[in-house]
């Protein structure tokens, strides 16, 4: 997994909670890394998932919520790291094939070695869009709150749900978006 | 406030913020480390890349531009100065001379310089004897097939640098003559990769040479076929023009019979008027006589003198006799009309001509020389005017009417001449009711000298020439026979809009 994702994981926990939560969860964690991130590196996936169940024991909140929270957190701040052409954003749907046809494709030229999510656009309509999401690490709450914190940036009222989900026993994740009003 | 305690975490949690933001930067600069590496690596990369491209692209310009002949129709020696010009530059030279003899000139040597810093040519005539000795003292260090590169130390009279480098290059031309190019350089080095360029551009350069002389050779040997196609098609006309005449000769003997007839009858009745006028004299004479005798004369007795002449009859005879022979004066003309058109010679003067009146001219000409027991039926109805010569035309429908009467002889039989005109042709048909044609002779019947008559009466000449004639007005010649049947020639002439 990228460093950037750990050091964003790590500035979010100190904003929403405190550093200390940060510094419990890394002694506790003991991770081979030792929490000490960089943005450049990258790390074994399973740091980000301990870090995330940590953040569920300390805290008692559902791993879904966290992950949902830390994805719209998330979106403000990667996009200041994003070159000025992906800053121009219609709204949500157009943002999301963006995101898929051009973004990815970036970031594959970029580091030929990250692991980027696919997404498969199934229905759209004005309203309502229905997409796949295809990821080996399974972190489609995540990819919930990335669309979240797009809908705050385009100021849209949308709904985001998921009518399959590979945690529920289902083969596939399948998103839905909803668009209540315009903005 | 905090307690010490609580300062005493604080601190322990700060150290260890600290202690990872340290080795989180210890990391992040060992990455940047060895990413400038890596920039750096690829920047060297990038050069000696770019380096290499500029110097492939030098090359490839140069052999491109061996390759491109500008102009195909350049001469051995332009082609030379242009190999000269762009090789000067590709090879840094500073001069460059070439000798180049020729069948014509087997001693002509170096006498012209091309000079790179101005680019131009200039005759330098001294510069042979330079040249000659370098090249019998030079030892070549890099060699290449033609190619020779040598190191040298001398100095030309027309340039101030002493010359570090003699580039030779020899090659055949035209009766297996040397030709020789010579590049001097006053670089200090020559790069291994030009040699191999050389190489490369020294095969493209003499293909290009053997393009040229074969191309020179080819417009002589053009230029001969075009004399020796003018004579032929000269001698054709002869050919022509003589089997025309022979034909001539064939039909001489009808034709003078078919003279002769009107001529004799003419004759004889010219005798006859001599007679009526010296009879119709003697009446005159009596009368007269009778007048200066006896002052007057009565009826009665000049009655009797014309009765005694039979004047009256030779009155009418007279008329009689004199239509007669106008007519056989008029058919006399009329042959001769025919024979003159048929004799013209006419190898390019098409006009617009009508097929029918050339046909029934043909039949009458032909008429004359035929056996009595040939009859011909002819079915010619109005046709449309092409552009054609009228007497090549006539004769080969002579030579048809004479070929078919020759197969019918001895005992004769119907020639058919059937003209029909369709949407885009004039098909004319002539059949004869003879002896026919095998498959041996229906195969060779256009070959020319290929005769069936007996040695002495025929050329062996009519149908090829006769096709020839055909073929220049377009028109084409099929044949239909049956051994002791008959034989149909078809003639089809285009017919255009005109």
């Amino acid at each position: 997994m990228k460093g950037v994702i750990l050091v964003k994981l790590g500035e979010f926990v100190e904003s929403v909670f405190d550093d200390a939560l940060w510094d419990e969860m890394l002694t506790e964690a003991n991770l081979p890394s030792q929490g000490a991130y960089t943005t450049v590196s990258n790390y074994d996936d399973n740091e980000f998932f301990q870090l995330i169940d940590l953040i569920k024991t300390k805290k008692g909140l559902p791993n879904a919520d966290i992950q949902r929270a830390y994805g719209e957190w998330l979106f403000e701040h990667l996009l200041t790291l994003a070159p000025e052409h992906a800053l121009i954003i219609k709204d949500t749907f157009s943002f999301l094939h963006k995101a898929q046809n051009l973004i990815h494709v970036e970031v594959k030229k970029l580091h030929p070695e990250a692991i980027i999510p696919n997404f498969t656009f199934i229905h759209q309509s004005e309203q309502a869009l229905t997409m796949r999401y295809q990821s080996h690490r399974g972190l489609c709450f995540l990819c919930e709150g990335i669309i979240s914190g797009l809908a705050i940036k385009t100021k849209e009222q949308l709904s985001i749900s998921q009518s399959q989900c590979v945690h529920k026993g289902d083969t596939e994740c399948i998103i839905e978006v909803l668009k209540h009003d315009d903005k | 406030m905090m307690t010490n305690e609580e300062m005493s975490k604080r601190i322990d949690l700060l150290e260890r913020k600290l202690n990872r933001e340290k080795c989180a930067r210890e990391t992040a600069e060992k990455a940047l480390e060895g990413y400038s590496k890596q920039a750096w690596l690829t920047n060297l990369n990038l050069e000696e890349a770019l380096t290499n491209q500029t110097k492939r692209t030098r090359d490839l310009e140069y052999l491109i531009a061996c390759a491109s002949v500008k102009d195909p129709g350049i001469t051995l020696e332009d082609l030379i100065r242009e190999f000269v010009e762009i090789s000067c530059q590709f090879t840094q030279c500073s001069a460059a001379s070439y000798s180049l003899p020729s069948p014509e000139k087997p001693d002509t040597n170096f006498e012209y310089v091309f000079l790179m810093n101005d680019k131009t040519w200039r005759r330098e005539p001294q510069i042979n004897a330079e040249i000659q000795e370098q090249l019998v003292t030079s030892e070549g260090q890099y060699k290449n097939k033609n190619w020779m590169i040598c190191p040298a130390d001398f100095k030309l009279s027309f340039h101030d640098n002493p010359m570090n480098w003699l580039y030779r290059f020899h090659f055949k031309v035209d009766n297996n003559l040397q030709a020789w190019l010579c590049f001097f350089s006053d670089q200090p080095e020559v790069e291994e990769e030009t040699i191999y360029v050389l190489n490369t551009s020294e095969s493209i350069f003499l293909n290009n040479i053997q393009k040229t002389l074969i191309k020179a050779r080819l417009v002589r040997r053009n230029e001969e076929l075009q004399a020796t196609v003018k004579e032929l098609q000269f001698a054709q006309n002869q050919l022509v023009q003589s089997e025309k005449m022979v034909v001539l000769g064939q039909l001489a003997a009808g034709v003078a019979h078919e003279i002769n007839n009107p001529m004799s009858f003419i004759k004889s009745n010219l005798q006859i008027l001599t007679d009526y006028i010296d009879e119709i004299e003697t009446c005159q004479n009596y009368l007269t006589a009778k007048v200066n005798e006896e002052g007057t004369i009565d009826s009665t007795t000049y009655s009797q003198a014309l009765s005694n002449i039979d004047y009256q009859f030779i009155m009418s005879d007279t008329k009689e006799i004199l239509t007669s022979a106008a007519e056989g004066a008029k058919r006399v003309s009329e042959i001769i009309r025919d024979l003159k058109s048929f004799t013209h010679r006419g190898s390019g003067d098409f006009t617009l001509m009508d097929l029918g009146d050339c046909l029934n001219s043909a039949i009458k000409i032909a008429q004359s020389g035929l056996n009595k027991n040939c009859i011909i039926e002819k079915h010619i109805p109005e046709l449309s005017m092409i552009h054609a010569s009228n007497g090549q035309l006539q004769q080969v429908f002579i030579n048809l009417f004479v070929n078919a009467g020759d197969a019918m002889a001895p005992n004769g039989g119907t020639i058919k001449v059937i003209a029909e005109e369709t949407q885009n042709s004039i098909i004319i048909r002539v059949s004869d009711t003879g002896c026919g044609m095998d498959e041996l002779t229906r195969n060779k019947l256009f070959t020319p000298f290929f005769t069936t008559k007996p040695v002495g009466q025929g050329t062996g000449l009519g149908l090829s020439v006769s096709f020839a004639i055909l073929e220049s007005h377009e028109a084409t010649i099929e044949v239909e026979t049956e051994l002791n049947v008959g034989t149909t020639f078809i003639v089809t002439f285009p017919v255009k809009n005109l």
